[in-house]
């Protein structure tokens, strides 16, 4: 008898949900749950039972009425929802949403700083308009050293300082070196600065103010291998994991040794290119840094030792593969061309 | 200093099995750099640059040491050979020097001079010829070839004059301002003073020392006899003639390096030798050689310990030795021609590392304790505000933080309030802005097809504190071609995600931000708001305000009217009538009519008291 009337319950339910439209629901309706229908002819037969069985089958009779009855109930509702589109068209272009542009110089500061962080380096900020003595003296150069020729310094038309010298826009970051032993004092340091230099130059490579990131690292038994460390852990976060740092000789006044950085061409992966020659790319300087500049942070020489790096964040760029923009004055023009490549 | 000479050329100074390609990798990664190698018909150029401090390596004869100790490094034998410096050859004996010499030794620490008489000037032979040019020297004749022959082997400028042009004395001394020279390429200089000059008995000046020779006493085709002159000159000197004058003679670049004052007397040795093969002529006089102060040798000992520890590679000392003498570092002394650069034990850290090979160091990050004390920045803050503008749809844009006169008058701010700039290279970059507007705006006008263009830009004006540095002000600035509307909405939305009341100085096209201030009360999650089980009503009412009404205070008039106001926004806008929608909201009961009735009167009332507002429809 049970088995009759799950039988019915499963009939039912599975006609039920094969029901293409209201009419058929309604017919089923009736079927099942009218006044003559196939639950009411059940319920007929209750009275033959023995009392047990009276209430077992009268209990799961009511049970399948609710369940055919909600199903019908939801059944309807699937087939009264929003009617599907006989047809639409998924190619159509969307909605125009604003879509603003942050600026590459932006995004690159973002990508040094997060890669320096994450090796415990402290992102700082120094004046963009300083005195002579932290641009250059305290830098182990001295004012008429021809070494300031590399340099084409820009002077604001200001008196001189009487300890400070000359008030000069910052050539490069490195003027943040001394600020930075003066701020923390006592070692360790590891410190990247970010910031606006300028220069009196401006061509295809070359714009008069231009950003530089600058890292200095000063601590006890800090060496060599360590600033090679750095670099080669730079160049394969920020270029690629393949990219490797080689470091030659060169000259500073404020490092000794002084060197000069190349990576791995990314153009073409080491083997040579139109665009690198070699297969390395020169990228900026590095050194260690000089006792002299040391002192001048009132730093110890003879217990602790640093090195340095400082590059231009342009000149990082250009090295990103896909990135080769012919003419880095774009970067500092209101050129919509350009910045809404971006 | 870029240096150019040919491969056949350093082959007179080194002996080695290592071909040009390979001589330019392995200079490039132990000492100078090549900047290019190019081959002409059986020859190779070499183009070098060898750094300020490199004096030394200003010659063919100094890149040859170079070479002779770092290729054997990379398993190439290399020998120096016709190394000036181990004395062959004697001083020739004769009459005493012909002219009278006065010297200064402040300006030229080293003065030596040699006749050279019955000289023929002619062409040079065949091989002085293509070396010069080869080194991009252009070949004149066989006498003024010579001085730049050694110049270029030896590193030693030298300098030949006509003897018969000069009467009787040479007086070296300081010039005085205004006095005048013409030079041998025909430019008559005006001095400025405190150059190092020759004048000669009839009260001329005949030689602009270390710079340029004079036109009045030169080599010409009928010189019969030479003076050939070889000095080291005071560098300062120097270096403030040749900047002053422009003239940026490789003769001043290399002098104002201080050259090796040793070199001298080898060199000017190694010229007569020259002379007798090139030009017939001999000696005609003893070497006149004022030195009075020879260069005492500096000592220095290798610093091991200190080499070991920068180097993080345990040399050998055995190694460290060979590597110093083969650089001329012999019995703990500096060589001569490093006096300048050899100070201090990390000089001669860098010349074992670089020798050792940098590529041959390993390479590791630092493993000390990291540091935390940090400075007083928000740079992640800044960047979530760039990004967020972004995301509204604006453009961020650099512009120059100097600017023209024009744009510096548009800023408000008096144009002598700017800092100005001494020796701008344009007139459009010679102040320090102090406001971001003008240059803005001019982005702006410089894009009129894109109407409904927004930029905006995180950076810093300047304004000037005497004494002191400027004041490098942090700001923000909006500025766009769209609507006031549009530009107050994005101004909205970004205080409304920074949790803080708008603070902004406000125009129709531009809303500048002053950073400093909202970086430290910025707040990235605002107090938490307990969820109310109470519903809100909201309700519009509508008011028409007359003519020239700050919306500003209206608002704040309503919003202040009851604490149940939970916010007021402005809905619409029809002509003079202005649509507020006012939430009401409560925590602790459900709200009716009649909580709202008087609050709603109340409203009006002062709506009407303080802006003359007529309420649309009734209450």
């Amino acid at each position: 008898m049970e088995d009759k009337v799950l039988n019915l319950k499963n009939q039912a339910l599975a006609l039920i949900n094969e029901a293409e439209d209201k009419k058929e629901l309604e017919r089923l309706r009736i079927q099942y749950l009218g006044r003559k229908g196939e639950i009411n002819q059940i319920l007929t037969t209750i009275p033959q039972l023995k009392p047990d069985a009276k209430v077992q089958v009268g209990r799961l009779v009511n049970d399948v009425k609710i369940a055919i009855e909600q199903s019908l109930t939801a059944r309807t509702k699937q087939l009264s929802a929003a009617p599907a589109l006989a047809w639409f068209d998924p190619t159509a272009p969307g909605q125009s949403l604003p879509l603003g542009h942050l600026h590459l110089i932006s995004q690159a500061i973002q990508e040094i700083s997060q890669i320096f962080a994450h090796i415990g380096f402290t992102r700082v900020r120094y004046p963009e308009v300083d005195w002579d003595w932290y641009v250059f003296e305290a830098l182990n150069m001295p004012e008429d050293h021809p070494a300031r020729d590399e340099w084409e310094t820009i002077f604001l038309d200001v008196s001189r300082h009487p300890r400070m010298g000359q008030m000069v826009l910052t050539t490069h970051t490195s003027n943040g070196q001394v600020r930075e032993m003066e701020r923390v004092k006592k070692p360790p340091i590891r410190m990247l600065n970010i910031g606006k230099c300028y220069r009196r130059q401006q061509d295809s490579t070359h714009t008069v103010m231009f950003h530089q990131f600058e890292g200095l690292v000063i601590d006890q038994g800090i060496n060599i291998p360590h600033l090679k460390g750095t670099l080669d852990y730079f160049g394969s976060q920020f270029f690629g994991p393949k990219i490797k740092s080689r470091i030659r000789p060169f000259h500073f006044q404020f490092t000794e040794p002084s060197f000069e950085v190349d990576f791995t061409c990314t153009a073409c992966q080491g083997k040579g290119c139109r665009f690198c020659k070699s297969g390395w790319v020169e990228v900026g300087g590095a050194g260690m840094v000089h006792p002299n500049v040391l002192k001048a942070g009132k730093i110890d020489p003879k217990v602790y030792s640093g090195f340095a790096f400082g590059w231009g964040v342009e000149r990082v760029l250009r090295l990103k593969p896909g990135l080769n923009i012919d003419d880095i004055r774009l970067l500092y023009s209101d050129n919509l061309e350009f910045l809404n490549q971006f | 200093m870029n240096l150019s000479f040919s491969h056949s050329w350093l082959k007179d100074f080194l002996t080695t099995n290592a071909n040009p390609e390979q001589i330019a990798n392995c200079l490039s990664l132990c000492g100078p750099s090549v900047e290019s190698l190019t081959k002409v018909s059986h020859d190779y150029i070499y183009e070098i640059e060898v750094t300020t401090n490199r004096v030394d390596c200003l010659s063919v004869m100094g890149i040859a040491r170079e070479l002779a100790v770092i290729l054997p490094q990379f398993g190439f034998s290399a020998r120096l050979k016709n190394d000036l410096y181990q004395p062959s050859g004697s001083l020739p004996v004769g009459k005493s020097f012909p002219l009278k010499v006065i010297v200064n030794h402040q300006l030229c620490p080293r003065f030596t001079a040699v006749v050279i008489k019955n000289v023929t000037v002619k062409p040079s032979p065949k091989n002085i010829q293509s070396r010069l040019e080869l080194s991009g020297i252009r070949s004149l004749n066989n006498v003024i070839d010579i001085s730049n022959y050694l110049m270029r082997a030896y590193g030693q400028p030298v300098h030949v004059f006509d003897l018969d042009k000069i009467k009787s004395k040479m007086i070296l001394r300081s010039s005085k301002p205004k006095e005048t020279i013409t030079t041998l390429d025909g430019k008559t200089h005006i001095l400025p003073g405190n150059d190092i000059v020759i004048e000669d008995g009839s009260a001329r000046l005949i030689d602009l020392c270390g710079i340029m020779g004079g036109l009045n006493s030169s080599i010409d085709h009928q010189t019969k006899n030479v003076l050939l002159f070889v000095q080291t000159y005071n560098p300062a000197n120097i270096r403030q003639t040749s900047m002053k004058l422009t003239q940026r003679t490789e003769a001043a670049v290399i002098f104002e390096k201080s050259p090796d004052p040793e070199l001298v007397m080898p060199v000017i040795l190694q010229g007569i030798e020259i002379f007798k093969k090139s030009t017939g002529g001999e000696p005609g006089s003893q070497i006149i050689d004022i030195y009075p102060n020879p260069t005492k040798p500096k000592l220095i000992f290798p610093p091991l310990q200190l080499i070991k520890e920068r180097l993080g590679v345990d040399i050998p000392a055995e190694k460290v030795k060979k590597i110093l003498s083969g650089l001329g570092f012999v019995n703990n002394k500096v060589p001569s021609w490093r006096n300048n650069d050899i100070a201090i034990p990390e000089d001669l850290v860098e010349e074992v590392a670089r020798i050792y090979g940098y590529h041959n160091l390993p390479s590791r990050l630092m493993a000390g304790p990291i540091p935390t004390n940090y400075p007083d920045e928000k740079f992640d803050l800044e960047y979530q505000i760039k990004t967020l503008l972004v995301g509204l749809g604006l453009t961020e844009i650099y512009t120059n933080s100097l600017i023209s006169e024009s744009l510096a008058k548009q800023s408000g701010f008096k144009l002598t309030d700017h800092l100005k700039i001494k020796n701008a290279l344009s007139q459009d970059w010679l102040y320090l802005r102090r406001s971001l507007i003008p240059s803005h705006l001019q982005a702006l006008a410089n894009n009129p097809q894109a109407k409904k263009l927004t930029f905006f830009e995180i950076t810093h004006t300047y304004h000037p504190q005497p004494g002191q540095l400027p004041q490098e002000k942090l700001e923000l600035i909006i500025s766009t071609k769209d609507s006031y509307f549009h530009l107050k909405g994005i101004v909205d939305t970004l205080f409304t995600k920074l949790h803080l009341p708008v603070s902004a100085s406000l125009t129709p096209a531009t809303a500048v931000i002053d950073l400093k201030p909202i970086l430290k009360t910025a707040r990235l999650y605002p107090q938490y708001q307990p969820l109310s089980s109470h519903p809100s009503i909201i309700e519009d009412l509508t008011f028409t305000l007359p003519e020239k009404t700050y919306l500003g205070p209206v608002i704040n008039t309503i919003k202040s009217t009851h604490r149940l106001i939970k916010s007021v926004k402005l809905s619409k806008i029809y002509q003079q009538n202005y649509t507020f929608a006012i939430t009401y909201q409560t925590m602790s009961k459900d709200l009716s009519a009649t909580n709202i009735a008087p609050i709603r009167k109340t409203i009006v009332s002062l709506l009407k008291t303080k802006f003359k507002a007529k309420l649309v429809g009734k209450l």
